[in-house]
């Protein structure tokens, strides 16, 4: 029987095969104390109540001058939120609260090596540290509001000081993660115009001192290739009086902050009231050609939107200690870990170094230590803490009532071991989906009103109307399995305003693709495309699926690789899966399954009748593997990469290419000699190939 | 290679993780290999996320090629550094979904 081609779907239209997951629901304790569970707040925001639902968040800050225009949408899609009015990002961070907490911690910082004192900063020492940093970047800097500055500076109180202080003067910062070497910073240094570099001679790292300075000179020295020339570089010391780096200071241009500040002490700055449209920094973010882009958000409507998510969905409260594990160097830092908790008065922790230094129970000691409350961290972590450390957490006594994920999608039993194992089963989960584009959380679940599900971050947030488009802009139903590209059809008060210096490849990036009419000033003509794949599920809750993986079409459903090796994997006698395409009559293509087993293990059909059993009941019956082939090894590279191309190839009779650079070539003829042997003897005989298809069998696996 | 997007979430930690560890490879064998190194972390900082599991494949095998190079230098202080690092890397990348 013949393929009908016409089956074929789109990339936007990728069948998702993956077992739905069941519902957590959140703890009564949490319910009771939580700042949202109301139902009807789904209600105050609906997309009728838009956009003025968004004054919900933005009474959650104090304004010097109200608003009169909610959203302004004269300029698509360049937004602008609440036009007319104005304030300082600074002043409602600390020095609003000074009146009922100055006495209580702002940040805790956890310095890297355990032996070192932590330090708690109050409000009122945060402000003091602020307003002198302020005096110095405005007087001997000779700052004006608009201008820009660029930090590389690593996860140090010196990092929200210097934020902050230049949000009290209306100055644009720029920070650059402190694990980015100098020429990335010197990249962005050029792009953004920024004549003062602030970082710091050194910080631990793994229990290394490392030498920060030297990238500065880096820095400096890229930006002066790309035409751009730095006036001053300000060094932090990590311990002030005490020079860490190898490299000298450059004089006239380097300048100790420690030994300027004494000039400012006491000094007073009067923060500068902004408009809500005026920019409060730039946050780069790697693009799709070697070129990243500049993020450049808004004071007023970033500032509400990071609050109101912030109170809502990491439900904090003034009285929490909260820790959000991230590097303010991304954007999760500097809405979740600065603005957000700071504008709500309550206390942020933040450390220095890596989780799993000196071990990997470093996290749950802070948190026992320092009362933790609220946890916030990624999926790359939990796992890593989840390998290193299974059962670390259960030796600690803290309590989190609230965890977060947030960045990527999270795998349903890593999620289900941070529930049981870190939060004890007693702490309600959020996943959260957003983007550095985006300022604040998109997709999630309200923690008191809305169950958890592994795998989903949610429905979209309050004020967030998401859709799924696929390639045509036909919407993709809920519940209709398919994927396709997930966008926004509203603009929110926390989206970037446009690329610092780039307005052209903002709106080819994010919002030409879909675009109805681009004469329109009406909102509901510009759906934001967030460049991301995404599946709805019946209930409203989506599923994010980032970068798609190999897929294998099989009658037209599309079968992820990983998916069918996560499903093989469940069989305890597997060590490692491979899945591959064969080219198959009937369906088009099938799926073979390559699989080797644990030390110990001989081969049967029990195995392999396992393998297939697991495969159904993960996945379905479409994704049934036409063949099973127990191997003693799996074909590697010599970085233990397995070379799905030449399983492929085997498979489906065709030539393995060079194998003489794999770490293993030798396991190839043997695999080939039993896997033809048997298909030979069952009759699966190849035809020839076509050369689209010899084609694709030797483009797969490749990355 | 279906390919969803050219920009995945908000991943932008794993690239700087990604590049931090790099940076613990430092100093190279060689100019060459400093050169070699220095080049995949410009990579790293500067390219598409979506390119990153094909650079965590180039940063194994450079690796192992820091690895041989301290080996064939007699100089087993650095091979354990080196190793160290390899390990950490590949704990790291493993753990981010970037290698299989």
């Amino acid at each position: 029987m013949a393929i009908d081609e016409s089956v074929q779907v789109s990339e936007a239209q990728i069948a998702v095969h993956w077992r739905e997951e069941e519902f957590y629901q959140p703890p009564a304790q949490f319910i009771g104390q939580a700042n949202v569970s109301d139902p009807s707040i789904r209600d105050r925001f609906a997309e009728e109540r838009f956009p003025e639902c968004f004054k919900e968040y933005a009474d959650l800050l104090t304004w010097d001058q109200y608003w009169q225009t909610t959203l302004d949408t004269s300029n698509p899609p360049f937004w602008k939120w609440f036009v007319g009015g104005r304030l300082n990002a600074c002043f409602n961070c600390v020095d609003r609260h000074l009146a009922t907490s100055r006495n209580k911690a702002a940040l805790i910082w956890v310095p890297e090596l355990e032996a070192e004192e932590t330090k708690a900063i109050t409000y009122q020492d945060l402000y003091i540290r602020i307003n002198e940093f302020a005096a110095l970047l405005r007087d001997f800097c000779k700052l004006e509001v608009g201008d820009r500055v660029t930090f590389h500076l690593p996860m140090v109180p010196e990092l929200p000081v210097s934020m902050l202080a230049c949000a009290r003067l209306g100055v644009i910062h720029s920070q650059v993660f402190g694990g980015f070497s100098g020429a990335a910073c010197g990249g962005r240094i050029a792009d953004s115009g920024s004549n003062v570099l602030v970082t710091m001679d050194g910080y631990y790292r793994n229990g290394e001192l490392v030498d920060h300075k030297a990238k500065a000179d880096e820095a400096v020295a890229r930006a002066h290739e790309e035409g751009f020339e730095v006036d001053k570089v300000l060094v932090w010391r990590r311990h002030p009086g005490q020079y860490a780096s190898e490299y000298p200071m450059v004089a006239g241009r380097d300048f100790f902050v420690d030994e300027l500040l004494e000039d400012y002490r006491g000094r007073v700055v009067e923060p500068v009231s902004m408009p809500a449209e005026a920019p409060l920094f730039i946050m780069y973010s790697s693009g799709t050609t070697g070129r990243p882009k500049g993020c450049q958000h808004s004071t007023g409507g970033y500032l509400a939107y990071v609050a109101g998510t912030s109170k809502y969905y990491q439900d904090i409260h003034p009285e929490d200690t909260y820790w959000c594990a991230a590097d303010i160097g991304w954007i999760t830092g500097h809405s979740y870990i600065v603005y957000g908790p700071l504008a709500l008065g309550t206390t942020s922790v933040m450390y220095e170094g890596v989780p799993t230094y000196p071990d990997a129970g470093r996290p749950w000691r802070i948190a026992e230590r320092l009362g933790v409350n609220i946890f916030h961290t990624a999926p790359t972590t939990i796992r890593m803490l989840r390998k290193l450390g299974p059962d670390e957490p259960r030796k600690y006594d803290y309590h989190f009532k609230h965890m977060t994920t947030v960045g990527e999608p999270i795998e349903p039993e890593v999620w289900r071991w941070y529930y049981d194992v870190v939060g004890k089963g007693e702490a309600v989960i959020v996943d959260t989906w957003w983007q550095t584009e985006n300022g604040g959380f998109l997709g999630s679940t309200l923690p008191a009103l809305e169950p958890m599900k592994p795998g989903s971050c949610g429905p979209g947030v309050l004020g967030i109307y998401p859709v799924i488009y696929d390639e045509d802009g036909n919407v993709v139903e809920a519940g209709s399995g398919r994927a396709g590209n997930i966008c926004i059809r509203n603009p929110w008060p926390g989206i970037f305003q446009t690329i610092w210096g780039d307005p052209d490849r903002f709106v080819q990036t994010y919002y030409e693709k879909y675009c109805r009419d681009k004469a329109s000033t009406d909102w509901r003509d510009w759906p934001y495309f967030a460049n991301d794949g995404a599946v709805q599920g019946a209930d409203g809750y989506f599923r994010i699926l980032g970068r798609v993986d190999d897929v294998i079409n099989v009658a037209g459903h599309r079968l992820g690789t990983k998916e069918l090796e996560s499903a093989t994997m469940t069989v305890d006698e597997i060590a490692e899966a491979a899945a591959v395409p064969v080219i198959d009559e009937l369906r088009g293509r099938a799926v073979e399954m390559y699989v080797a087993l644990k030390p110990g293990i001989t081969p049967s059909k029990d195995i392999e009748q396992k393998v297939i059993r697991a495969i159904e009941q993960e996945i379905g019956k479409i994704a049934r593997p036409k063949n099973v082939w127990i191997v003693a090894d799996m074909p590697k590279t010599r970085s233990g990469k397995i070379m799905r191309r030449v399983i492929a190839s085997i498979s489906n009779f065709t030539d393995v290419g060079d194998t003489t650079t794999l770490a293993n070539p030798d396991v190839v003829e043997d695999i080939l000699h039993h896997v033809h042997t048997e298909k030979v003897k069952r009759g699966d005989t190849p035809r020839e190939l076509t050369a689209q298809e010899l084609e694709e069998i030797k483009a797969f696996g490749n990355e | 290679m279906p390919y969803m997007a050219e920009a995945p979430m908000t991943q932008q930690y794993i690239a700087g993780e990604f590049s931090s560890l790099l940076a613990e490879l430092r100093p190279a064998p060689s100019e060459s290999l400093l050169n070699a190194l220095d080049d995949l972390r410009r990579a790293v900082e500067m390219g598409p996320l979506t390119r990153l599991p094909r650079l965590a494949h180039r940063a194994m095998t450079l690796t192992d090629v820091f690895c041989w190079a301290a080996l064939e230098a007699g100089d087993p202080v650095s091979f354990r550094r080196y190793a160290d690092g390899a390990a950490l890397l590949e704990e790291f990348t493993v753990n981010a979904n970037l290698l299989n």
